[in-house]
């Protein structure tokens, strides 16, 4: 078998990764596992057909017109709305790449115990030197299947030898547990989808077909990657919901670190376990930082037409470079004023939230235009879903800071 | 003259009274044709609204949606725009300088009759 | 072809004869016929440059973005890069120009000083600049 083949399935996990399993989704997962349990897994199912739907799209239109999703944006809705969408989408990128740079730290201090600000400068040394020295593919590669350590949680539910009609039940109740209120069940919700439904996996993953130069004859590539990476990146969500319920729930614990998402893990599984956790931590957050760092890189370039991207040298995309390393040193200065990163990651998924339909609705509207796609159009099922998640991302983006306000942030 | 003050400028009759604004306009250019076009770029036509136009309906014609070209689930949202829509032939501009284009409301076709 | 300015041409994607992407269209040139005349009038122009964004979004916000383009002007110009449309090759999926970008120096400038203070400072820039 071809082993490009083989690995052709990266892309789409390493976009699902970014969306799934970064530092903000690390510990919401903790966090909801242990005061929920599953009963919010149905936002992740959400999550997944959401972005599948919508990473598939874009998918295809760039297959079709050789430019990335929010290329789109500023063709269809006009330089202001895209202007508007650019802001926001710089926001959440640039403040989570300082999270998820943060994360990598993190994940170093839980492997030797030195503060994880002291990792912040080597960690944004390594990012530096990987954007620089990797090609796309292989970074992507590289990541993809490291990122597949994270399997490791979906083994430690195993092993922690769950009542599995006690999770079921869980899973399907769609309801807070008791004494639980229910503005902060639906809050976590949006938080949630906010997390794991964010513009950015179906940016990245766009404009990573165009670097790969794919086209139309390269769609099945296209849709194996997104329905093994993106219901993945759901599975693993799902399991360290799990693991987190199993540990915490019963013992009434509350998850505020992160170090709390690996425990579980280590107690299924011993040191062992809790080594491949760390290692499938660094290189999630390793993945989602170089994820939201190109995706700020991707922003700009693309609302103003820039050429960019990892495949052109640092020479012919000059304006994409000094972007990119400004937003990485911007990032280690905000992690260095000690601000939390899960402060940083809150915002940042409100932000998201708040401007989710100003980026599917450029997809949706470029995708259904016969003079730009031709015969690959959207079919039914495309717009059928599409418009169903298009319609359930104006209701989270009306939604989020009511919610915000009325459950004190998850606090009632 | 730049495009952009052409969008969203008023259409008025011979007798002063504004009918419509410009909400697209249409060109002819001669490409693809192989190193560098083979002739002039003009403007064939121009969408109309009937005046006084809302910012949604031109915001549906900026998105495409009263055209013929974009289908999908969100064209309902544009199908009395559409209805309403004018197309008037560039030639038919009688007058092209001033604050406001100057042509004879009869001139304008329904839209949907030049896109289908 | 029959282009809608809209859906076609206006905030469009262009790129150089190498389909490297280098600008957008902010805006288009047109030459107004005589009053009367009958004539149509002409695309002449896309006019590439933020400046001419800036003014099309308006307000505050659009006036910065138009004064900070405005400042990267090449200084023998009087107002954004304009690149003629007999110099278009293809305008679908996105625009593409006949020339390469080192042959376009009044277009994107920031594009090539950044290349050549910046970036690539030791390869002496483009072509154009020697």
């Amino acid at each position: 078998m071809n082993t490009k083949k083989l690995f052709s399935f990266t892309l789409g996990t390493l976009s699902a990764i970014g969306g799934f399993i970064d530092i903000g989704d690390l510990v919401a997962d903790a966090l909801v596992g242990a005061r929920y349990g599953l009963r919010l897994a149905w936002v992740t199912g959400i999550a997944v057909v959401g972005i599948m739907c919508y990473a598939e799209m874009s998918g295809r239109v760039a297959a079709r017109t050789e430019r990335p999703a929010l290329s789109l944006a500023r063709g269809r809705m006009g330089p202001r709305f895209a202007l508007v969408s650019l802001v926001g989408a710089l926001l959440v990128t640039g403040l989570l790449v300082m999270a998820e740079l943060s994360g990598i730290a993190l994940a170093l201090q839980l492997a030797t115990s030195v503060h994880y600000l002291l990792w912040v400068p080597v960690a944004a040394l390594l990012v530096l030197a990987v954007v620089k020295f990797l090609p796309f593919e292989m970074m992507e590669r590289l990541y993809g299947i490291l990122g597949l350590t994270m399997l490791v949680f979906v083994w430690a539910v195993w092993k922690l030898h769950p009542d599995w009609g006690h999770l079921w039940q869980s899973a399907t109740t769609l309801a807070p547990t008791t004494g639980e209120s229910w503005t902060a069940y639906f809050f976590y919700a949006v938080v949630i989808i906010g997390a794991q439904m964010t513009p950015y996996e179906m940016f990245f993953f766009s404009s990573g077909a165009v670097e790969h130069r794919w086209s139309p004859k390269n769609l099945d590539e296209i849709r194996v990657n997104v329905m093994v990476g993106f219901p993945l990146g759901g599975l693993l969500a799902i399991a360290i919901q799990a693991t987190s319920y199993l540990v915490f729930f019963p013992r009434g614990i509350e998850v505020e670190h992160i170090s709390q998402t690996a425990l579980p893990v280590a107690i299924a599984l011993g040191k062992v376990g809790l080594a491949i956790a760390i290692v499938g931590i660094f290189a999630a957050t390793f993945g989602a930082t170089l994820e939201t760092l190109f995706a700020t890189g991707y922003d700009l370039a693309q609302y103003f037409g820039w050429s960019y991207g990892e495949v052109q040298k640092p020479e012919r995309a000059a304006r994409f470079t000094v972007t990119i390393v400004s937003v990485l040193l911007l990032a280690v200065a905000l992690a260095l004023t000690t601000i939390s990163p899960i402060t940083v990651t809150v915002y940042a998924v409100t932000f998201s939230a708040m401007v989710l339909p100003l980026s599917f609705l450029p997809v949706l509207l470029v995708a259904n235009d016969r003079e730009v796609m031709g015969d690959l159009v959207n079919g039914r099922l495309s717009n059928s879903v599409g418009v169903v998640i298009l319609a359930l991302s104006v209701v989270i983006s009306v939604s989020v800071l009511p919610l915000l306000i009325l459950s004190k942030a998850g606090g009632a | 003259m730049r495009i952009s003050e052409l969008l969203g400028r008023d259409v008025v009759g011979p007798d002063g009274a504004a009918w419509a604004t410009v909400v697209d306009v249409h060109v002819d250019a001669p490409v693809p044709a192989g190193r560098g076009s083979a002739g002039p770029w003009s403007v064939a036509g121009l969408v109309l609204a009937p005046a006084p136009t809302s910012t949604w309906t031109a915001w549906l014609h900026f998105t495409g949606l009263t055209q013929a070209r974009v289908a999908g689930p969100l064209r309902p949202l544009a199908r009395g725009a559409r209805a309403q829509a004018r197309y008037l032939a560039a030639r038919d501009v009688a007058r092209w300088s001033g604050e406001a284009l100057v042509a004879e409301p009869v001139r304008a076709r329904p839209l949907e009759e030049v896109d289908r | 072809m029959r282009l809608s300015v809209n859906l076609d041409l206006l905030d469009h994607q262009v790129t150089d004869a190498e389909k490297l992407p280098i600008a957008r269209v902010d805006d288009l040139e047109i030459s107004v016929p005589e009053d009367g005349s009958g004539d149509e009038p002409l695309v002449t122009g896309l006019v590439l440059g933020t400046e001419a964004a800036g003014h099309r979004i308006g307000g505050r916000v659009g006036a910065v973005m138009a004064s900070a383009s405005a400042r990267l002007r090449d200084r023998a110009q009087s107002g954004p890069p304009i690149v003629a449309v007999d110099r278009v090759e293809q305008v679908r999926p996105f625009l593409v120009l006949t020339d390469a970008f080192p042959d376009l120096p009044q277009v994107a400038r920031l594009e090539h000083w950044l290349r050549r203070h910046v970036v690539a400072p030791d390869r002496g820039g483009d072509r154009a600049d020697q």
